[in-house]
């Protein structure tokens, strides 16, 4: 994050990946061309979704992060308050450490 | 489906509730191959029906089965080492943080705080993605 935040403020870039369609369009090309694959976005939150819900982290957490509505408990998106410190720290322990990739 | 103006067979409708063989070929055009396409134009059908006060008793749906295969981690990221820099650093971005892809690139730079020795903080706000949704991304700072 630091590399990508260092080089839109160099370019004077007011987000992160301004060109990012035209980036994923030639990424999708590539692996369809060399791996005969259709990878496309959506597919890394296909499987961050996959690998979250097989950690211990709580399923509203990984939903939240995901910008989903949580779907455990009682009107969750209402009653589980976020403390974000948590959050933090349950992502440190359970999750980005399954979402490297090796 | 019919030669008839989609007029006609709401009118049809409407002046014929106990007839039902409009549900029923539109029930055998859902089914047409490519049927993906079709139960898309037969949802669309539908709803130009029921908009015009002329429901029909027909279901179409249109939860498709995913033909996702999932990936090994060894080929993606023998895919992301043969990637240009920028490119990695997008498919990085995304394999942490989990947000839709327009969301997370398109968020300003100011949201993102970087205040925390580990990870970045990344707020959407509810007019920033899909589903209105207020909340945070967490990504790895290196």
């Amino acid at each position: 994050m630091q590399t990508i935040l260092e080089r839109s403020k160099h370019l004077n870039l007011q987000t992160p990946f301004p060109n990012y369609e035209e980036l994923w369009k030639q990424i999708t090309k590539y692996v369809k061309a060399n791996y005969n694959i259709r990878l496309t976005s959506h597919y890394l939150r296909k499987r961050f979704a996959t690998i979250a819900s097989k950690t211990p982290m709580d399923m509203n957490q990984w939903d939240y992060l995901m910008g989903t509505k949580k779907s455990k408990g009682h009107d969750a998106s209402i009653y589980n308050l976020t403390i974000l410190d948590d959050l933090i720290k349950d992502y440190d322990t359970y999750l980005v450490h399954e979402l490297f990739l090796r | 489906m019919t030669n008839h103006a989609i007029t006609d067979l709401i009118n049809f409708k409407k002046d014929n509730r106990n007839d039902y063989s409009l549900e029923d070929n539109l029930e055998q055009f859902a089914l047409t191959r490519n049927i993906t396409v079709h139960k898309v134009y037969s949802s669309i059908i539908l709803g130009i029906f029921r908009h015009n006060r002329a429901k029909l008793d027909a279901h179409v749906d249109n939860h498709h089965r995913t033909a996702t295969k999932p990936l090994s981690d060894v080929i993606l990221m023998k895919i992301l080492s043969e990637l240009p820099e920028r490119e990695q650093q997008l498919l990085k971005y995304q394999v942490y943080a989990g947000q839709r892809i327009k969301a997370l690139c398109t968020v300003p730079l100011e949201q993102i705080d970087m205040t925390h020795p580990k990870y970045a903080v990344i707020h959407i706000l509810p007019q920033q993605n899909k589903t209105r949704q207020d909340h945070d991304c967490i990504v790895p700072k290196n």
